[in-house]
């Protein structure tokens, strides 16, 4: 049946048996797909159900998975093609599970096992679920961008909002305050900031450099006199932000822009 | 994303040439027991490498740890649901 017809009922807590066999033989994978969307959905009192649980893992850790599998109650309904398809279909407790070590517009799953974020389940005594990073999942569903993804996208998109404003208002260090913002234009695929979250930023702006970042993504015109009206004149910052507004000014509008992908310093190896 | 400003250029013989005495004559000093006339810095900066011929699964996981309490990787975000 295909996965839009399927009824969704489903949260990441229905799974927990299944996740916490998994990482009790320590058996490492991420959740991604529309349970993980929910998950961070439910952070907001949001309620984003599926129909199925779809893991993603290594190569190697999806081989041990179906090893593992049969005596631990999940029965392997199709095996993952060598040269062909990446997914093993699993069924547990009668539900599908999908554990994927490939999917279109996600990073190699090292990658998105180390940057996930962990979850403690309440309801699942205090199980540790890690779930794909949401800037990942992100603009893993804005490259699918299948029908069903899109509400999906806003989810993740205001979750992301939510993150930046909070970033910007209480992280101390510069980096930190800046970094969320930075992450979402770049996976937005956009040069300036969007209007309404540029004018929810402003307020907390404090540095020099939260200053600098706001005016060179800044989204018009008045949002630039915004900024130029907002910093202190103890910053001394006001003639720079000054030239940069004028420089801008005489540059052609560039809005959204494709920008070449961030790149992640490689794992540490052996020589 | 800072940009190399150096073109790509494949190495001309004279620094190919070069590099190869270089790596003979560290082959030379390791055989005998000598400091390395030639070193990888990285060497210095990250003392936990492997030689690769001596690098088993045990030793690389080890080295990992290692590497990880010069070196720790970025902390997880955490929620509770």
């Amino acid at each position: 049946m295909p996965a839009e017809e399927k009824e969704r009922t489903l949260s990441v807590e229905d799974f927990a048996g299944f996740l916490g066999a998994l990482e009790g033989s320590g058996l490492e994978v991420v959740v991604i797909g529309g349970l993980a969307v929910g998950t961070y959905a439910s952070l907001r009192g949001e309620r984003v159900l599926s129909a199925d649980l779809h893991v993603y893992t290594t190569q190697e850790t999806q081989v041990q998975i179906m090893d593992w599998a049969p005596s631990h109650g999940a029965r392997i309904v199709k095996r993952p093609q060598p040269r062909g398809i990446s997914v093993a279909f699993l069924e547990w407790d009668g539900k599908e599970i999908n554990v994927l070590s490939h999917t279109v517009g996600l990073r190699p799953p090292a990658e998105s096992i180390q940057d996930a974020r962990v979850f403690h389940l309440r309801k699942a005594e205090g199980l540790c679920v890690m779930v794909a990073d949401p800037y990942d999942l992100l603009a893993c569903k804005l490259e699918v961008n299948r029908p069903k993804d899109r509400p999906h996208q806003e989810v993740l998109r205001s979750f992301l909002e939510e993150e930046v404003v909070e970033a910007f208002r209480t992280e101390p260090g510069n980096r930190d305050r800046i970094a969320p913002a930075g992450r979402l234009l770049e996976v937005l695929k956009l040069e300036r900031l969007p209007a309404d979250l540029a004018r929810r930023l402003l307020p907390h702006a404090r540095s020099a450099s939260d200053f600098r970042f706001l005016i060179g993504r800044a989204p018009d015109r008045e949002f630039e006199d915004a900024v130029l009206a907002a910093v202190p004149e103890a910053l001394g910052l006001r003639e720079d932000i000054r030239r940069i507004v004028e420089r801008r000014r005489k540059e052609p509008p560039t809005g959204a822009s494709a920008r070449p992908p961030r790149a992640r310093p490689a794992p540490p190896s052996a020589r | 994303m800072k940009k190399s400003k150096k073109p790509f250029r494949i190495k001309t013989p004279e620094q190919e040439a070069r590099a190869i005495s270089q790596r003979e004559e560290n082959e030379r000093a390791k055989a005998e027991g000598r400091p390395l006339p030639y070193p990888n810095p990285w060497d210095v900066w990250d003392p936990t490498k492997l030689d690769p011929a001596e690098a088993t699964p045990e030793k690389i996981a080890e080295r990992y740890r290692e590497f990880c309490k010069l070196c720790p990787p970025r902390k997880r975000k955490e929620h509770f649901l």
